[in-house]
């Protein structure tokens, strides 16, 4: 017996063909009816059977991963998270479609991972219309413009989450960070059946100020922060990078499936690392140890979901080390030198457009070697 | 024995394999040769429509591959099937004479070939026996010129593309054969090339281990162990193993098992080799075996009564399932060089929330599947896509499953859109073997495999514009 949702599709797929006021929502129509049913396509040329991971797998892979950092969010900063998600992914699918549309194009899959990942850089104090535009500005000028998924040079989420941060800088200012809610408030019903607490931008009950560690550290007052506390995510900061814990669980989860490529992450913490032991062994007072920058702020959530961005990334391994480096390299010299407390994505981003320099000195030496081979 | 260590290649257990033991004899109620195959045109035809041929008479020959006869498998009447420009597009016979001739009745042989050395006559009589196409050469892919001296030659016993015949089912029972073939082939060569052969690892079946027994006494042959992982029996991967190179200058030769089995019964037995083994493989196939067949088998006749359902919605390929070509049942048949018959599953149905499945049978080279906790368990085989064809997203897993180094196959998807000529040239695109599991990986579903193929046709197109002017 037929499935009644395809038969559904199969009825309403020759009005989007042929109609002219549904025709410039086809893009809309086989997004819809490829999120439900797998395509039909059989291979016509060598070779003859592929790989059963596709785009659409991947990026579910991504967001299983993410999903232990999404319970966290979800534990210390309440139900907003789920309305900055939706708002999230709702603000990028209108762009997404629309460029589908004109373009004439499937609409793909990539903003599924890009659309989880901006709300989970964000504090929990950034209005849902900031949410909205900053989502819709990251997909736009970020992926868009430069051809879509695939195309983009920069990372889509961290061009939303720079732009948010430099038009609405008082989002993000110390003054406005939230502590985290404490035991029992989580899983208490004021927390969750409080229509206020799911749109309103101070959250939950007992939503009260913090500093954020980086801010701490900025101050010289690193030590003042647990290492408990930093490890499971009891610290201020965006919803989803706080728990070091959960973002390595999900990290080891999308190395061990190889979905994602581990060099960036490990060259990214080490990069950090290093600079860190460097720069509080030059001023020990006023700089955190290296470990101290590894669990605190968004470094692990970028060197896990960021970094590891093939697309914006390097293509190649050695590339991707040097890259990886580099990056935790400018983050640690960022909180320590720079004007603000947090620097990954500045680094990120500044490491995104000599991504394709570092492939072109790889490819250099391997059409040497190349070269070596043909003419021997 | 060195253990061959190689980069990139697929492991996989696909179900279907065809089983070892080797079915009696097929005959047809017809033959249908094509003239042309991969590497061979058999464009000088020696006979006529009507005329009835012997087993082993010539039919035609390949004027640019020596003269390399295409031997008549079955004695039968002759008649032609005709294209374009009434050019004769395959040479067909009825009226099949079922046995095999004795030596009294075999034809003469065709003497196209002029020999002065020993070897060079151990050469002609194997061309002039049907076994030539079982030769191969490296890097050019064409007919091998037996003319001229190879630097080396590379003997496999591992043939590791699903499903084409297994080494380990032509060898069983014809060890003896085999190492008769192997001095056969020395003699052959006649001078001090470096022949290296590559066999299974042990455990599988003790024939390597016997294998290795056989030759023992052979101090001109290094045997090497390979693992049964694809391409890596491609005599580019194993060279490059070896840290040697074939060059157009210094070409090597390669040889299967089947091409040195070919040797002891031309050379030595002086029959002709009319019949192969043939590999039917696929879910599409009831039960996957080989078996001894003839070249010009209509596949429809091959398959009849083989199908796992008569109704079922196939993809049929001739060859193995990541290098053949898809042909239709009903008119194609197996030339010269064939050597297997794959019967997929189209797998033209719509899974719900596919992205979601666990996929206990689905293989990928990630870890996204259950499969990954069940490696016992084979892997299913379908012609699906499995996915909306999409951009490339720099996940490097196909410069990571190429076995050749520095081969970067998301470069020639680059660079063929702009028609970089000279950059495909330089990031190496004429030392890719077209092996296909850059293709295979790719989430995207991009057709890198038949684009480097574009790629090279584009780069020998725009040479030869440049010759003509």
């Amino acid at each position: 017996m037929k499935n009644p949702l395809r038969s559904l599709f199969d009825s309403l797929a020759p009005l989007f063909e042929s109609n002219r006021l549904c025709k410039p929502f086809k893009p809309l129509f086989q997004a819809t009816d490829a999120f439900f049913f797998s395509g039909d396509e059989s291979n016509k040329e060598a070779p003859f059977i592929r790989d059963g991971v596709d785009l659409k797998r991947f990026m579910m892979t991504v967001i299983f991963a993410l999903a232990p950092c999404i319970v966290s969010a979800l534990f210390f900063f309440g139900p907003y998270v789920i309305s900055m998600i939706v708002v999230s992914y709702a603000a990028g699918a209108v762009v997404e479609i629309a460029f589908a549309i004109i373009r004439k194009e499937e609409i793909n899959e990539g903003f599924l991972v890009s659309g989880m990942l901006l709300p989970l850089i964000l504090p929990v104090t950034t209005p849902l219309w900031v949410v909205a535009i900053g989502m819709a500005f990251g997909v736009l000028f970020g992926k868009e413009i430069f051809g879509g998924t695939g195309h983009n040079p920069l990372n889509p989420a961290l061009v939303g989450r720079c732009f948010i941060f430099l038009a609405w800088p008082h989002h993000t200012a110390p003054s406005a960070w939230r502590a985290p809610l404490q035991w029992p408030a989580q899983l208490q019903a004021p927390t969750w059946l409080n229509l206020r607490a799911w749109i309103s931008t101070t959250g939950a009950v007992d939503a009260a100020t913090a500093a954020t560690p980086l801010a701490l550290a900025k101050n010289g007052a690193w030590d003042s922060v647990p290492v408990m506390d930093l490890l499971t995510g009891n610290v201020g900061g965006s919803v989803g990078e706080t728990s070091a814990i959960l973002i390595i669980l999900g990290g080891l989860y999308l190395t061990w499936t190889k979905v994602s490529n581990w060099r960036p992450t490990v060259s990214c913490l080490a990069g950090a690392w290093l600079m860190g032991v460097l720069m509080h062994r030059l001023h020990p007072e006023a700089y955190a140890p290296g470990w101290f920058h590894l669990i605190s702020g968004g470094l692990m959530f970028a060197a896990v979901f960021m970094v590891t961005d093939p697309v914006s990334g390097p293509i190649t391994n050695p590339a991707r080390y040097v890259y990886g480096f580099l990056i935790g390299v400018l983050v640690v010299f960022g909180r320590c030198l720079g004007g603000f407390p947090e620097w990954v994505t500045f680094a990120v981003l500044l490491m995104n457009l000599f991504a394709p320099l570092l492939d072109e000195g790889v490819w250099a030496l391997r059409f040497r070697r190349l070269k070596q081979c043909q003419t021997q | 024995m060195r253990k061959l260590r190689m980069k990139g290649g697929l492991r996989v257990k696909w179900e279907s394999r065809p089983t070892a033991p080797i079915e009696a004899l097929f005959t047809p109620s017809r033959l249908r040769l094509p003239v042309k195959t991969l590497r061979f045109h058999f464009s000088e035809i020696k006979v006529a429509a009507g005329d009835r041929v012997r087993a082993g008479q010539e039919l035609a020959c390949a004027p640019d591959a020596s003269n390399a006869p295409l031997l008549a498998p079955l004695g039968g009447t002759v008649s032609f099937e005709t294209g374009k420009k009434n050019r004769v597009e395959a040479i067909c016979l009825d009226d099949l004479e079922p046995r095999e001739p004795s030596r009294d009745e075999r034809p003469e042989p065709p003497n196209h070939f002029q020999a002065e050395t020993q070897h060079l006559e151990i050469r002609r009589r194997f061309i002039e026996g049907g076994g030539w196409h079982m030769i191969g050469t490296f890097p050019d892919v064409g007919p091998a010129d037996p003319q001229t001296q190879p630097s080396g030659v590379v003997i496999s016993c591992v043939k590791t593309e699903p499903f084409l015949p297994r080494g380990h089912a032509l060898l069983k029972n014809n060890l003896r054969e085999f190492s008769v073939g192997l001095e056969t082939l020395q003699r052959m060569l006649g001078g001090y090339e470096s022949i290296h052969m590559v066999v299974g690892p042990p455990g599988d079946t003790d024939l390597a281990a016997q294998l290795k027994e056989h030759c023992r006494g052979y101090a001109w042959l290094q045997v090497h162990e390979l693992s049964p992982t694809y391409p890596h029996d491609h005599p580019a991967a194993i060279l490059q193993s070896l840290g040697t190179r074939a060059t157009k200058e210094q070409p090597y030769w390669c040889i299967w098992t089947e091409g040195v089995l070919a040797l002891h019964r031309i050379v030595v037995t002086e029959r002709p080799a009319l019949k192969r083994v043939y590999a039917l493989g696929g879910p599409g196939v009831r039960r996957p075996c080989h078996v001894y067949g003839y070249p010009g088998t209509p596949i429809k006749e091959l398959l009849a009564g083989r199908l796992a359902d008569n109704n079922g919605d196939y993809c049929y390929v001739k060859g193995g399932i990541f290098t053949g070509q898809e042909v239709d049942p009903e008119t194609a048949s197996l030339d010269a060089e064939d050597e297997a018959v794959n019967v997929l599953d189209r797998g033209a149905y719509r899974r719900m929330l596919g992205w979601l499945r666990p996929g206990a049978r689905d293989h990928s080279v990630t870890r996204a599947f259950l499969s990954t906790f069940l490696p016992g368990l084979p892997k299913r085989l379908t012609a699906r896509v499995g996915g909306e064809g999409r951009a490339c997203v720099q996940c490097g897993s196909c410069e990571d499953v190429c076995p050749i180094d520095n081969l970067m196959p998301y470069l020639f998807h680059r660079y063929l859109p702009l028609e970089m000529i000279d950059e495909m040239e330089k990031a190496g695109v004429w030392l890719c073997i077209e092996c296909g599991c850059c293709s295979y990986v790719c989430p995207s579903k991009i057709p890198l495999l038949s684009e480097i193929k574009q790629g090279k046709h584009v780069i020998l197109e725009e040479l030869a514009e440049m010759e003509e002017d």
